[in-house]
């Protein structure tokens, strides 16, 4: 038995240059704690990443590739370029590629000069080949992040979404739009705001979070004063603003996975999202769950508006969507990828 | 990894060891650019990827422009020129655009001039798609003819040649119409040449500033690091000195170690022979165990007899102490309300003459005579027993104050020393001719003051008048302020209040006075301001007695 226990396992993720915490940090706090219940030593591995020019990019690459994580007996990595390590025995569960080299690569450069486009295929190249090695077992935190793999990469994973970091979500009264997350442009904050001045209704459109595009969204929201920025809260009022929140309109772009919609639905809220909208428009069952419309400030507000005037709908809709969430728990992430790298002990999930 | 050579990992060591070069190379002669990006994004918040130029695009096609009517003319199509001419064919015949094939085929014919335009239209009109499109297309068929007519041979030159000349004038208006569209054409390309060279320009410009930026953040950032060598290499020095003192700490706290080692050592042998002897000393105590218990029993069964007897005794000197204590805490205040009632009471005789007003009630009542005597609550001083007695009326005394009862008793006047209730609830019932506290009252807790009242109503004697005196809150400045002078007084009672209850005891007819005006000087004086009813409640008597009648 003594064996079982002496599984050592390192999660291998990237530290952001800032030390910005952010929804992937959570993700591993949440991992690491599931496997400690699975009775393996499990180890953070944190390696900087830097993503502020191509070489960078490159040298970091390298920096993961160079680890020496011999010490392991299995290894678990996440992020681009966290699965470039070289072991025999590694679980990708990926969280995102570097985005600017795939689906956002139209977006933020719109004129490719070809220097740019020769990096773009290297990374891919590199990506395609560091994850087809059969030393590596493929999982994707979600449908939109595996899709995303097929698409580009020519590559399959498995779907495991990640459980949840806040504890305590529950429902109280439905009054107002609630929204958290970091305010940046990928995560669309604007179209909610925009949204508002169709919604001819006494509803307020509460934000939380911070973020680099807060100043040009501040300008954006001038004049409604039932839009309110929050700034960043704590776990505590988190949980109560969702408690007491009507819906949550989570429209991001093509979001990797989005903890908001599983989050929303844990606290019995119907969720808002747009058929662009990546992991969310996977998750939200139109009509039944929330609704899933064009990525338009009057299509969105025409749904805000319905909720607003159908409250009891919008509660029994919170409710179908926690029932669709609630086998996503975290136990069962990490038995699963436990099992994928130690099949030969059938004790994990 | 001891296995990183097995195949599927060779493609991806390859890559990554061509990426290692490339670092490698960068590091021997390192370009500026990855770490300047970094610091030049932070000062500059401008994006670390270089944005691209975009010039503007030069207009290669031109729409076609349908006729109001919808009838597209083969002179509208004609009036397009090279590419423009044969998608906007496509476009109206086909209704579609051209396809690559199709574009490059025609474009070719007609730059070549081995087709005429109309030829051309022909052609896609009477294509396989065009006829089962069949779009209308007026004044094709013409020019179609007469080209046609040029090519036949021999005749057709000529024909060509007859046509041109009776078609001159036509055709250098048509060229005419070329040249101006020419220069228009022209006109824009430089205007668009020039906004394209000052974006350009622009970018270029652009560059050279975020260069700049770079180049500044760049020494900026060798300072800093020189900087933070300077200050490393100082950091360093610290930390060895710091070493070399915890190393000789260290020792000493090695040497201190062993004395201390040693001293233990001593200290264990010296526990253990206290152990053993402890150990003996254990032995002989279970021995004796038994006995000790018996004789612990014996001294216990002593010592409850003994604090049996004591409880008792301390008991009894309670039961003794109790009225010497009583009489103790008595002495003290009676000094003090005696002192109280010289300053603020006024003169006996004052008194004396105030209490004149009773008098006609005590006849009244036939008080004071025939064994009827008058019962004076709280007597205080004594005045007003002095003034029955100067009258030949028989009255009796009681207060808690013994200095006053000890001047009394001295006149001559009969007193009782004693609480007010108990000394009533010692009188028989119908024994009194009246009672009276002049005073009195207001000194009294509640509860008690109607246990008073209804001892008073039960002692009167059928006729019998009971007459209570107490301060006048309905004068602002009594109630507000001279009740208040005596610590002792509780609290100011309406007289109608008191009325209720000298009533509510049994007593009937009742009626209240009120007595003792205040002096003018005690007044607001006339040009105070006040309403003259707020003067009014000052100009209320500052007493009053409550007068009631035993049926």
């Amino acid at each position: 038995m003594e064996e079982v226990t002496s599984h050592a396992v390192a999660l291998v993720c990237v530290a952001s240059a800032s030390g910005e915490e952010g929804g992937a940090e959570r993700l591993y706090k949440g991992l690491m704690q599931a496997m400690c219940g699975h009775g393996v030593r499990a180890s953070l591995l944190k390696v900087a990443g830097d993503e502020s020019s191509f070489r960078a990019v490159q040298e970091t690459y390298l920096r993961f590739y160079d680890l020496d994580l011999s010490a392991f007996n299995g290894v678990i990595t996440t992020k681009a370029p966290s699965y470039v390590v070289r072991h025999l025995n590694q679980a990708c569960w990926l969280v995102h590629t570097m985005r600017v080299f795939y689906d956002m690569f139209e977006k933020e450069f719109p004129r490719p000069w070809p220097e740019l486009e020769a990096q773009r295929a290297e990374i891919q190249k590199l990506d395609t080949v560091a994850l087809s090695r059969p030393s590596v077992r493929r999982f994707a935190i979600g449908q939109e992040v595996a899709d995303r793999l097929w698409r580009f990469n020519g590559l399959e994973a498995e779907v495991l979404h990640p459980g949840l970091g806040l504890d305590g979500l529950h429902p109280g009264s439905y009054d107002y739009l609630f929204l958290p997350g970091r305010l940046h442009r990928w995560k669309r904050v604007h179209l909610a705001i925009d949204a508002m001045r169709f919604v001819e209704r006494p509803l307020k459109l509460l934000l939380a979070g911070t973020g680099e595009d807060e100043q040009h969204l501040r300008r954006r929201a001038a004049g409604d004063p039932r839009i309110e920025f929050l700034g960043r809260v704590s776990d505590e009022r988190l949980i109560d603003f969702y408690a007491n929140a009507l819906a949550v309109p989570f429209v991001p772009v093509r979001e990797d996975y989005g903890m908001v919609t599983v989050e929303a639905f844990r606290a019995r809220k119907p969720v808002i999202t747009c058929s662009d909208s990546g992991e969310p428009a996977h998750m939200v069952l139109d009509g039944r769950t929330g609704f899933i419309c064009a990525a338009e400030p009057k299509a969105l507000a025409e749904k805000i508006t319905w909720l607003y005037d159908h409250p009891k709908e919008a509660a029994e809709m919170g409710a179908k969507g926690e029932a669709s969430v609630s086998h996503i728990l975290w136990d069962k992430v990490a038995g699963r990828l436990l099992g994928a790298l130690f099949p030969e002990r059938g004790g994990y999930g | 990894m001891t296995t990183e050579s097995s195949v599927p990992d060779i493609e991806l060591d390859e890559i990554m060891e061509k990426i290692r070069a490339e670092a490698n190379r960068r590091q021997a002669a390192p370009p500026p650019y990855s770490t300047i990006q970094s610091h030049a994004a932070k000062q500059e918040d401008s994006s670390a990827w270089p944005t691209p130029f975009e010039a503007p695009l030069l207009a290669l096609d031109a729409p076609l422009i349908a006729p109001k009517d919808g009838l597209i003319n083969f002179r509208d199509l004609a009036g397009y020129h090279d590419a423009a001419f044969v998608a906007n064919v496509y476009r109206a015949l086909l209704r579609r655009e051209p396809d690559q094939t199709g574009f490059v085929h025609y474009l070719s014919v007609l730059r070549a001039g081995r087709s005429s335009k109309a030829e051309i239209a022909w052609y896609i009109k009477h294509s396989p798609e065009g006829i089962v499109i069949a779009a209308p297309l007026a004044g094709l068929l013409r020019p179609f003819l007469i080209g046609r007519a040029f090519k036949v041979p021999v005749a057709g030159p000529l024909l060509h040649w007859f046509y041109s000349i009776f078609t001159i004038h036509r055709k250098l208006n048509h060229m005419e119409r070329i040249e101006a569209a020419m220069c228009a054409r022209e006109t824009i390309l430089a205007q668009q040449a020039n906004d394209g060279f000052v974006g350009v320009a622009e970018a270029i410009n652009g560059q050279q500033t975020s260069l700049q930026a770079a180049k500044i953040a760049a020494e900026r950032a060798a300072q800093g690091s020189r900087a933070a060598h300077d200050e490393l290499a100082s950091k360093t020095a610290r930390l060895e000195a710091g070493l070399e003192v915890s190393r000789k700490e260290s020792l000493d706290q090695t040497v201190a170690l062993r004395a201390g080692q040693d001293h233990a050592r001593e200290t264990q042998a010296a526990l253990r022979d206290e152990l053993s002897r402890l150990a003996g000393e254990h032995a002989s105590a279970i021995k004796n165990f038994p006995r000790l218990e018996k004789e612990l029993e014996k001294v216990s069964a002593d010592a409850r007899a003994v604090h049996e007897k004591l409880g008792l005794r301390t008991a009894k000197l309670e039961a003794a102490l109790a009225p010497i204590e009583r009489s103790l805490a008595w002495r003290a205040s009676d000094q003090f309300y005696s002192d109280l009632e010289a300053r603020f009471r006024g003169t006996e005789e004052s008194i004396e003459s105030r209490a004149e007003v009773y008098l006609p009630y005590i006849k009244k009542a036939r008080a004071g005579q025939q064994g009827l005597p008058v019962l004076d609550l709280g007597c205080g001083r004594g005045e007003w027993l002095g003034l029955l007695r100067s009258r030949g009326l028989e009255g009796i005394g009681v207060d808690r104050n013994g200095l006053f009862l000890e001047a009394l008793q001295k006149k001559d006047i009969a007193t009782q020393k004693g609480d007010l209730l108990e000394f009533l609830k010692s009188r028989p019932e119908g024994s009194a001719g009246a009672v009276t506290g002049i005073h009195v009252l207001e000194h009294l807790p509640f509860a008690h003051l109607l246990d008073v009242l209804t001892e008073t109503a039960r002692v009167l004697a059928p006729g019998g008048v009971a007459i209570f005196e107490t301060p006048n809150p309905a004068n602002l400045s009594v109630g507000a302020h001279t009740f208040y002078l005596d610590p002792t007084h509780l609290k100011p009672i309406p007289s109608a209040l008191l009325a209720f209850l000298v009533e509510r005891a049994g007593l009937v007819n009742i009626e209240t006075v009120e007595i003792h005006p205040p002096s003018q000087s005690a007044l607001p004086p006339p040009d105070s301001g006040l309403p003259p009813e707020l003067v009014g409640h000052f100009a209320r008597p500052q007493d009053y007695f409550v007068v009631g009648w035993k049926k």
